[in-house]
């Protein structure tokens, strides 16, 4: 490569070396020690460990006050429609009872619906509940850059 | 690379942290890293500090190099590292001045004296504008006159990648600079 003879890479390699060499400070390694001792090179074991246990029970308690504020709250919007939690139980007899009343049979309805979006969404939170905590429990990824940090001095 | 320095460097001494050593070694590589820094477009306070942390990492790290590449690889490799990271921390490092150029002995008259210190600061000025890879791999070919395996090494990265690096560079210089910058020259 250092053979070629395109013009715009001789111009290139003449001008590169044409360039001045920066003068470096004369106490360049006496500032490079001060410097390296100045704040610690790693983060010790123990508590890099103690961090990443602490930040893992962190995380795992965000997921579980989350998942609890939201099942709560599905919760208390269901009682307030005067929903019921339990699949299957859709006020068929409730419906038939007044079969003629073709309002009541509507609302009926509506509140089946209501009800298997109730579940579709406790299924959500249940499964949206357990992936968090899953991740929160993987050892290495959030914590990458505490380990990266560990390992680079 | 003061190649005789170097291989005077007592890697044992090194690892135990000896001031002395230390020294050494900051002498055989301080102009290398002073211009990985000047391709990078850090000059005077700014370039010391960035050679000073270099040579931090180098110092911290010592204790741990294992001798599996060449002592002058391995702490190239630092400061290609570290000089990134400071350059990407200096936001306005590239308005900061240029080096004079120096005056060519060979320069025929004041004019093209005159030209050619123009078209090396413009040159210069493009190249601390590249990403910082390839602004490495264009300090280290051209101006080092490293091989391309060489480069590789320093920059820890396969040899095909310093070629694209290069070529990348060179295509980006060609688009910067103005076109009839290399006719210029003759």
């Amino acid at each position: 490569m250092s053979q070629s003879h395109d013009p715009f890479d001789d111009l290139l390699r003449t001008t590169m070396r044409r360039r001045p060499e920066a003068s470096a400070p004369d106490d360049l390694a006496a500032r490079a020690i001060q410097m390296a001792q100045a704040r610690p090179a790693t983060i010790e074991p123990h508590r890099l460990w103690r961090f990443r246990l602490m930040a893992q029970l962190a995380s795992l308690a965000a997921v579980i006050l989350i998942g609890v504020f939201i099942y709560f709250g599905v919760r208390q919007l269901a009682l307030h429609q005067d929903l019921t939690l339990t699949p299957g139980n859709t006020y068929t007899e409730y419906s038939s009872a007044t079969a003629t009343d073709s309002s009541t049979a509507a609302s009926a309805s509506s509140s089946s619906d209501s009800s298997r979006w109730t579940w579709i969404m406790m299924v959500g939170v249940v499964g949206l509940t357990g992936l968090g905590a899953a991740a929160a429990m993987r050892p290495s990824p959030p914590f990458a850059g505490a380990a990266g940090m560990a390992r680079f001095a | 690379v003061d190649e005789a320095a170097v291989e005077n460097l007592d890697v044992s001494a090194l690892r135990r942290g000896d001031a002395t050593a230390f020294a050494c070694l900051v002498r055989a590589h301080q102009r290398l890293v002073m211009g990985l820094c000047q391709s990078r477009g850090m000059y005077g306070p700014d370039a010391d500090d960035a050679a000073a942390e270099v040579f931090a990492a180098v110092y911290r790290a010592l204790p741990r190099f294992e001798g599996r590449s060449a002592l002058s690889t391995w702490v190239y490799r630092i400061a290609c590292r570290v000089i990134a990271k400071s350059r990407r921390r200096l936001r306005s490092a590239a308005s900061g001045p240029l080096d004079e150029p120096r005056v060519d002995p060979q320069a025929t008259s004041p004019i093209q004296s005159a030209v050619d210190d123009e078209r090396d600061r413009l040159v210069w000025s493009a190249v601390a504008q590249l990403e910082p890879r390839q602004a490495m791999a264009i300090e280290l070919f051209y101006r080092r006159d490293w091989s391309v395996q060489q480069v590789a090494e320093a920059m820890g990265c396969p040899e095909n990648t310093v070629k694209t690096l290069l070529f990348r560079a060179r295509n980006r210089l060609k688009a910067m600079l103005p076109g009839d910058i290399d006719s210029a020259k003759d």
